[in-house]
């Protein structure tokens, strides 16, 4: 009985969680003011599933990625992973915790150690949770690299000596190398030319089959994600606007921002018809406007919009999962089909 | 020789070699491009293909004394631009020909105000008096627009976004109403909402017949900007087609393999067809055509002898043995 309790319960649950940092002046670094990264966000994974984020720069993105892992300290919040209070776990469990949960971040180049050779990098995480011996190193190694299709006479190479598109591989071999049950990708892809980039998304997506893996893909690029993601969350100024089944938020947008990404996405093959262009920049995170916080920029907003600020709710095409945070979801013409 | 009237831009076998500690590397490869007079030509390619270089050339800006052109002849307006004196060289780059960078930081000096960068623009080609030139600098950060422009005229370039730069970039670009636009790799650095203004921005001097040459590695960017595009791989022109054609029947297999690899947004295909292999560095280029280690399709002669563009017809060449069979069917099937 309490297994099928488990089962049901989301692998990750994020509920409300604040992330600020504080802006600091003077000799004295005293705060003057919060940048508020993450600014009450609530989301969930389940296991096997693939959820992806999207938003533009300096929404939030890897602000969230990185506070669920445990690199940032939330300002509030809630997270549950495999059933575990992660912020009030002790050190022992978080550390098991930690070794299922991994992260692999976009620049393959800062975020492996220049002076390890592959075989160091890529079973450094292994030995740390006395899950190999260290006799066992050469050919947990060898596996590991097996799977990301890389030949055994990688072992002995540092990391410089490699492309950007092997680098990224040997970081996900890194990461899958603890059997994790989630992975949260930081824009795996974004520093990959397009072939390069074809082959790793085809290598995460393999691996998420062999071995049931759960991921958090982060990207500001909706083509990626929806080739990734079963579940997409749209972010924006540290709030998530949209959320919904990935065919459906990028077909069907009910956000007036979703409808401006994916219009503003130059894709190829689709019609080059006007394009809805937003005006303005994105608003800076530590004065975020009052009510919607997209008003200013919105073709749609209204008064009310610029004093309620909206919170997720379902649309009334009633899709099952699809949540929109916008008073005038319901009004808006539905966008034109792709 | 000075080229027909129509053509506003006319490369012609460019050639670029860089010395470096592996020894004199020929990085750029007998590249020709012709473009008219406001036409969008996309140059698109994978990192490290020579499109900077190219652009490079263009303006004369190569890195002196490593990077020098080897061959070639750049026509521009009836004049061979590698061998305009440097004084003259200067105005055109000024006046007729404007570029943007990927880091438009770099273009503009840290020490004086946006204002009085744009105002000595219009000031070193136009008569004007000083206030006549800040009304115009004004003018053109609103039609770019920049948010409080007013405010923005005496900011400094570290205060405004990257967003903003490259909008005061191309403020800058578009109030001398030049006969040619080098944009590479603009929109890079930028979320897709501020690229669509670029965008926007860069139609709108196409509009007033400037010619824009684009460099970018984004297919879709090509996609909806371009008229025709140029493919480079490893230092070469591998084709040249009209945008339609180059994305419904592409004739040169590296084209065909870049297409397959392309995310769309619509229903996923389960698995993505990917190049195999990697691209290979200068210095490292293999023998024959340079892409017949990865092509699915090589037979003896590509890896010995070099494929020269081939016409196929309606203004589409590739430098493929196979390029005729291939044109005008985009099933994946060899010929
Ligand atoms: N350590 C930090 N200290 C102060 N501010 C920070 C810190 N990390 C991030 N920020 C700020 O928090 C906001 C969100 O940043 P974050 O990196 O999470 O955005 P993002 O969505 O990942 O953007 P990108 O797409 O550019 O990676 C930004 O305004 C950023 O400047
Ligand atoms: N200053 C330099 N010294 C030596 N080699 C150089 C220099 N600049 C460029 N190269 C080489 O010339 C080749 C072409 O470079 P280029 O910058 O034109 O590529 P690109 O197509 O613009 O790539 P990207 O998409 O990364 O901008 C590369 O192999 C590069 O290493
Ligand atoms: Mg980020
Ligand atoms: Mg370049």
């Amino acid at each position: 009985m309490i297994s099928s309790i488990n089962l049901s319960k989301p692998l990750l649950q994020v509920e409300a969680l604040r992330t600020w940092f504080p802006i600091l002046r003077g000799v004295f670094a005293r705060a003057v003011g919060q940048i508020r990264a993450v600014d009450g966000v609530s989301l969930h994974i389940n296991a096997g599933e693939a959820l992806g984020l999207v938003g533009e720069s300096g929404c939030g993105k890897s602000t969230l990625a990185r506070t669920v892992v445990g690199l940032e300290h939330p300002t509030d919040g809630r997270i549950y992973f495999d059933g575990l209070d992660l912020l009030r776990a002790s050190r022992q469990t978080m550390t098991r915790a930690r070794c299922r949960l991994q992260m692999i971040f976009q620049d393959p180049y800062s975020s492996l150690n220049p002076r390890l050779t592959v075989m160091e990098l890529v079973t450094e995480g292994l030995l740390a949770h006395g899950l190999i011996e260290p006799a066992a190193r050469r050919d947990a190694a060898v596996a590991a690299l097996r799977e990301v299709g890389l030949d055994a006479d990688a072992l002995s190479r540092y990391p410089h000596e490699f492309s950007g598109g092997q680098r990224q591989r040997i970081c996900i071999a890194r990461a899958m190398a603890l059997r994790p049950a989630l992975v949260i990708c930081d824009e795996p892809v974004s520093a990959l030319d397009v072939s390069v980039r074809a082959q790793v998304l085809n290598l995460l997506n393999d691996l998420r089959e062999q071995h049931g893996l759960a991921y958090l893909f982060i990207s500001h690029d909706l083509a990626v994600v929806r080739h990734m993601a079963d579940r997409v969350a749209v972010m924006y100024l540290g709030r998530i606007v949209e959320e919904g089944p990935a065919a459906t938020v990028l077909d069907q947008p009910g956000h007036p921002y979703t409808r401006a990404l994916v219009s503003a996405t130059p894709v190829p093959y689709r019609p080059r018809q006007n394009r809805l262009v937003l005006p303005g920049d994105v608003p800076s995170a530590s004065r975020p406007p009052p009510g919607c916080r997209f008003h200013p920029r919105c073709p749609f907003a209204t008064l009310a919009c610029a004093e309620i600020e909206p919170a997720l709710e379902r649309m009334a095409t009633r899709i099952s999962g699809h949540r929109v945070a916008c008073l005038r979801r319901n009004e808006l013409e539905p966008s034109p089909p792709l | 020789m000075p080229t027909s009237s129509d053509i506003i831009l006319d490369i012609r076998g460019l050639s670029v070699r860089f010395d470096t500690d592996d020894g004199a590397l020929t990085v750029v490869e007998n590249v020709s491009l012709c473009l008219p007079r406001g036409a969008v030509v996309g140059l698109v390619g994978e990192s490290g293909c020579g499109k900077s270089v190219t652009a490079l050339s263009v303006l004369r800006l190569l890195p002196a004394p490593a990077g020098r052109v080897t061959a070639g002849e750049i026509w521009f307006e009836g004049e061979d631009l590698l061998r305009t004196p440097p004084d003259r060289l200067r105005r055109v780059r000024g006046q007729r020909i404007a570029m943007v960078f990927q880091e438009p930081m770099t273009a503009l000096s840290p020490l004086h105000t946006i204002g009085d960068q744009l105002a000595e623009t219009w000031r070193l080609h136009r008569s004007a008096s000083r206030a006549e030139a800040r009304t115009e600098a004004l003018k053109w950060l609103r039609r770019v627009g920049l948010p409080d422009p007013e405010e923005r005229l005496d900011a400094r370039p570290h205060q405004l976004s990257g967003g903003m730069l490259q909008r005061v970039m191309l403020a800058m670009a578009m109030m001398l109403h030049p006969a040619l636009l080098i944009a590479d790799e603009p929109t890079t650095a930028l979320d897709v909402t501020i690229q669509a203004q670029i965008l926007d921005l860069m139609r709108q001097m196409k509009e007033r017949d400037t010619a824009i040459l684009l460099i970018t590695h984004d297919l879709g960017v090509i996609w909806e900007m371009c008229d025709t595009v140029a493919v480079m791989y490893a230092g070469r022109v591998v084709e040249t087609a009209p945008v339609n054609a180059l994305f419904q029947a592409p004739a040169h297999p590296y084209t065909r393999g870049l297409l397959d690899a392309v995310l769309s947004l619509g229903a996923p295909a389960r698995r993505l067809k990917d190049i195999p292999g990697q691209v290979p560095t200068a210095g490292q280029y293999p023998p024959g055509c340079r892409f017949h280690p990865r092509c699915p399709f090589a037979f003896d002669r590509c890896r010995v002898e070099k494929p020269p563009l081939q016409d196929v017809g309606n203004g589409q060449a590739a430098a493929c043995f196979l390029a005729g069979q291939w044109a005008g069917n985009r099933s994946g099937d060899p010929p």
